[in-house]
């Protein structure tokens, strides 16, 4: 159920794995809009995200309503609107850790990891490139396609579970240059 | 006429034996089925075997290394050698595909049954909604719109083990390495001689050749097959060694002492005797041996050769004038005073209703009456002609035991030393000492529960009730009592996955007065009106549709949480981490129908009643000795025959105590054990027709049999077996050295 989300996040050094040995860290701005079948319309949500290599992702919903998922290789931390935290250590989900693991070797380009659940079809060139990863058998019953697009950064990601639900994921505002924020840090250490 | 009957039923004896031992499973080596029952009513008997069954009789193994596809492989090579073997009856390495679906539909077809979320549903709707996360299959936001199925799911008690499936394989990491778990299961008992052999062979071959093609792989095993199977080797090693030992020992003295094929023959057809009848006896009672009895039985030899050496010794001082049959019918008094009170007391050790004791018991009297009776009925025909005498050594034996006497100053040091020595004694029956495992094996299976959390299953909460609902209220009142106690990791428990009937009603109920802010949370939501449409239809079907243990049972889940549930009767909650049993008892020792079993404790305890009930058998057997020896000796006498053994006892006692060994129900036994010789020996002299004659001779060649073959226990690795012989080897020497104590007049 998180492995979605890690793919997203993971998707986004296939173009940016060349910038992130120099920069460790990307912050970029995310629009989210989910088209599922039980909804009449279509289902928004934006945030902010940091990606720190070795490190983990902070993913900042700001809208419809404030909530923060930390995912790194320990584990998960979830603080919500009031500052209520909920973490989840590797150690007592292993689930946790593997998808840590996977998103480990995506951030440093390791696309070996992910042909072993994906089969893997790209065109374009680094300006501009398209990427479609259909999963092999273990992930079919979660994910029917993912769907990448972008040129320096990843710049969209579109993805089908195989209950027929879609799930778009625009990045603007994508940059390497910003240190990481102590708080941001914080976060990143599960604290 | 009688000699030949009795000679007839030997060899139906032996015949039987043989026959036993060649049809196999005659050979009892779990420690605790010596054991009676723990329990006062069957059903936690009951339970503990069930528990036992789903951990015993598998063997697991995890294969550690670097995470790479090379330890993958060696694992699923291991799987493979492990199945070709054919020891096992089913080997897991790879996991069967599961529908991922499977357990997500099963909850989501009945989620008014779960708690609802205690947040506002439209706050949990959005929250659901704004994640980036996808569903689960069958959980899609149509069924599980405010995510309370998710958070269900979220909470079961799998977290627990810290194996993760990946790619069909079962694996636990431990920083960069990971682990690789293979499960065999046995196609039989764990504790079956002929199951353990193969499963070791197989297990040896398997783990020699993926040593060969990976090396440096980490390969840890454990399982009670293991751990039977070593205990087993070892004790029948050890069994092995001190059976031939004191055989060597007895013929070496009768070599020196006798000088004569004969008696070695005589002697060894008297001992011959009394195991084939006393193995004969306990297989017919039993059905089966148990290695305890073996062993002890083992050193039986050291008692049953004591009546042959009193005879023999007469034989070679009377000179020409030997009468086989009147010198028997001389000594008849003194062989059956020693025979009668080693008897007794074997005997009160089986009047404690415990099987391994009672078993023993039957043995020794069994072999001791068989011994007697081929040297009374069988002997005197094959010894009738005289022997020249042997004046050198029975001369030189004769000197120097006219010569013994227990100086005074010895004594008193002895004495003062042993009341030194006795605060210090210890007692322990904790049965975890007791069948202490192997090394190797306990670091093995260490570091297993380390890597994969799989606990400690000799400990579990017992559940009874009336029925299934009345069983699961009580599991979940106790999941609350035990809900954040210092030490405890999880519970894991069939309510966790089927709430009772009450939370479910009171679950349904919720939602029923929930409806219209569900309605108008996924109207708000833009979810389709056909949607909205479905809550009251939804609610009124799950009206109908309660989450039952038996509908749970089809699911994939079930599977390795089945055997907590005991159907009609009871279920086990297992709770995990290092919390003591005591803290777990105090917390749940007013909860109706919840009682904590740990067998671990239970045994130790019952160890510890039976230890005091041999206690008192023994002080039953003293008086009962001492008024045999009273009857036949008069008062005065009567006392100055028992002291050596009762001084020997005392001895015991003080060389346990120096030598640092706790007092365990065995070295009880073998302080019983203590008496019947030392009484033996106090008898032969009592009984003797001239102070340092023959008899003397007899006790002390006896004596040094005994001790030859006990004192060998005393360095077995078997903790149980040392005790046991250390106490009968100081206590049987220190008796010995005081019997001249009991000549007739030994001013």
């Amino acid at each position: 159920m998180i492995l979605p989300a890690l793919l997203v996040l993971a998707a986004l050094p296939q173009g940016l794995a060349d910038h992130l040995r120099e920069a460790a860290v990307v912050h970029a701005d995310f629009q989210q809009t989910r088209h599922l079948k039980a909804l009449s319309r279509p289902l928004k949500a934006s945030g902010t995200l940091v990606l720190a290599r070795d490190k983990g992702v902070v993913w900042s919903v700001r809208k419809p309503l404030a909530i923060t998922y930390v995912i790194g290789p320990g584990g998960l931390l979830v603080v919500d609107a009031q500052g209520r935290r909920e973490k989840r250590t590797a150690k007592d989900l292993p689930v946790l850790g593997q998808m840590g693991r996977v998103f480990q070797s995506l951030v440093q380009g390791d696309w070996k990891a992910l042909e072993a659940h994906f089969a893997i079809e790209g065109s374009g060139g680094a300006a501009a490139w398209e990427v479609v990863l259909t999963p092999k058998a273990g992930l079919a019953g979660y994910l029917r396609q993912v769907r990448m697009k972008g040129g320096r950064f990843v710049d969209q990601v579109t993805i089908d579970d195989a209950g027929g639900d879609r799930m778009e994921i625009a990045f603007s505002r994508q940059r390497s240059q910003d240190p990481l924020a102590p708080d941001e840090a914080a976060l990143l250490a599960l604290e | 006429m009688a000699r030949r009957i009795w000679i007839l039923a030997l060899v139906l004896c032996a015949l039987f034996t043989g026959l036993k031992a060649w049809r196999g499973g005659a050979l009892e080596t779990d420690l605790l089925a010596m054991l009676p029952p723990t329990e006062r009513s069957p059903l936690p008997e009951k339970a503990i075997a069930s528990l036992a069954r789903a951990a015993g009789d598998r063997a697991v193994f995890l294969v550690g290394g670097p995470d790479a596809p090379g330890t993958r492989e060696a694992a699923l090579e291991l799987a493979a050698g492990l199945r070709e073997s054919g020891a096992f009856q089913g080997v897991l390495g790879r996991l069967p595909a599961m529908d991922p679906g499977a357990v997500p539909r099963f909850y989501g077809e009945r989620r008014f049954r779960l708690p609802a979320p205690a947040a506002p549903l439209r706050d949990a709707l959005e929250a659901r909604l704004a994640v980036p996360m996808g569903s689960l299959p069958g959980l899609d936001p149509a069924t599980d719109p405010v995510g309370h199925v998710q958070a269900f799911l979220g909470g079961l008690p799998l977290q627990t083990l810290r194996l993760a499936n990946e790619d069909g394989l079962l694996l636990a990491r431990d920083g960069d390495r990971v682990h690789v778990l293979v499960a065999a299961t046995l196609p039989g008992s764990a504790y079956d001689p002929r199951v353990q052999d193969r499963a070791a062979a197989a297990v040896r071959g398997a783990e020699g050749r993926l040593r060969a093609a990976h090396p440096g792989l980490e390969l840890l095993r454990t399982g009670a097959v293991f751990y039977g199977e070593e205990a087993r080797t070892r004790a029948e090693g050890e069994a092995t060694l001190i059976t031939w030992a004191s055989l060597g020992a007895t013929v070496l003295l009768f070599v020196l002492v006798f000088g004569s094929a004969r008696h070695l023959a005589v002697g060894l057809l008297c001992v011959g005797g009394g195991m084939a009848v006393a193995a004969a006896a306990t297989l017919a009672a039993f059905g089966r041996m148990h290695l305890m009895t073996l062993v002890c039985g083992a050193s039986m030899l050291g008692v049953a050769v004591d009546y042959p050496f009193l005879y023999f010794a007469h034989h070679v001082n009377a000179g020409p004038g030997w009468d086989a049959r009147a010198s028997l019918r001389a000594l008849l008094p003194a062989l059956l005073m020693g025979a009668a009170t080693t008897m007794l007391g074997f005997a009160t050790l089986g009047a404690a209703p415990f099987p391994g004791l009672r078993q023993m018991a039957l043995f020794s009297v069994a072999g001791v009456a068989g011994s007697l009776a081929t040297l009374a009925l069988v002997a005197p025909s094959l010894l009738a002609r005289p022997v020249p005498p042997r004046p050198a050594l029975a001369g030189a034996l004769g000197r120097a035991l006219r010569a013994w006497r227990m100086p005074a100053w010895a004594l008193g040091t002895l004495a003062l030393l042993a009341c030194a020595a006795l605060p210090r004694l210890r007692v322990d029956d904790d049965v975890r000492t007791l069948v202490q495992s192997p090394g190797a094996l306990r670091a093995q299976e260490e570091r297993i529960r380390e890597i994969t959390g799989v606990g400690n299953q000799g400990r579990f909460l017992l559940v009874e009730g009336p029925d299934a609902g009345t069983i699961l209220a009580r599991e979940e009142a106790l999941r609350a009592r035990l809900a954040g106690l210092p030490g405890l990791e999880g519970v894991q428990a069939v309510s966790c996955f089927v709430p009772s009937p009450g939370a479910q009603a009171r679950s349904l109920e919720d939602w029923r007065r929930r409806r219209t802010e569900l309605e108008a949370a996924l109207k708000e939501a833009g979810f389709r009106p056909e949607v909205v449409a479905a809550v009251g239809p939804g609610l009124e079907a799950a009206a109908g549709r309660p989450i039952t243990v038996e509908d749970w049972m089809g699911t994939p889940l079930a599977g390795a949480f089945r055997h907590l549930w005991m159907p009609g009767e009871a279920s086990l909650v297992l709770p995990q981490g290092p919390i003591p049993s005591a803290r777990l008892r105090a917390a749940v020792q007013d909860l109706p129908g919840v009682r904590l079993v740990d067998k671990a404790d239970s045994v130790s305890a019952l160890l510890g009643r039976f230890r005091r009930l041999a206690n008192a058998a023994l002080a039953g057997a003293l008086v009962l000795v001492g008024a045999m020896l009273a009857w036949r000796y008069g008062w005065k006498r009567g006392i100055r025959v028992l002291l050596p053994a009762v001084l020997g006892i005392l001895a015991a006692l003080a060389g346990c105590a120096l030598l640092g060994l706790p007092l365990t129900l065995f070295s009880t036994i073998a302080l019983v054990l203590v008496l019947g010789f030392g009484v033996d020996y106090t008898v032969f002299v009592a009984e003797a027709s001239e102070p340092f004659g023959p008899a003397a001779m007899g006790t002390a060649l006896a004596g040094f049999a005994t001790l030859l073959s006990f004192g060998l226990l005393a360095f077995s690795r078997t903790p149980v077996l040392q005790g046991f012989g250390a106490a009968l080897g100081v206590g049987v020497a220190a008796a010995l050295l005081l019997a001249p104590l009991a000549r007739k007049e030994s001013a």
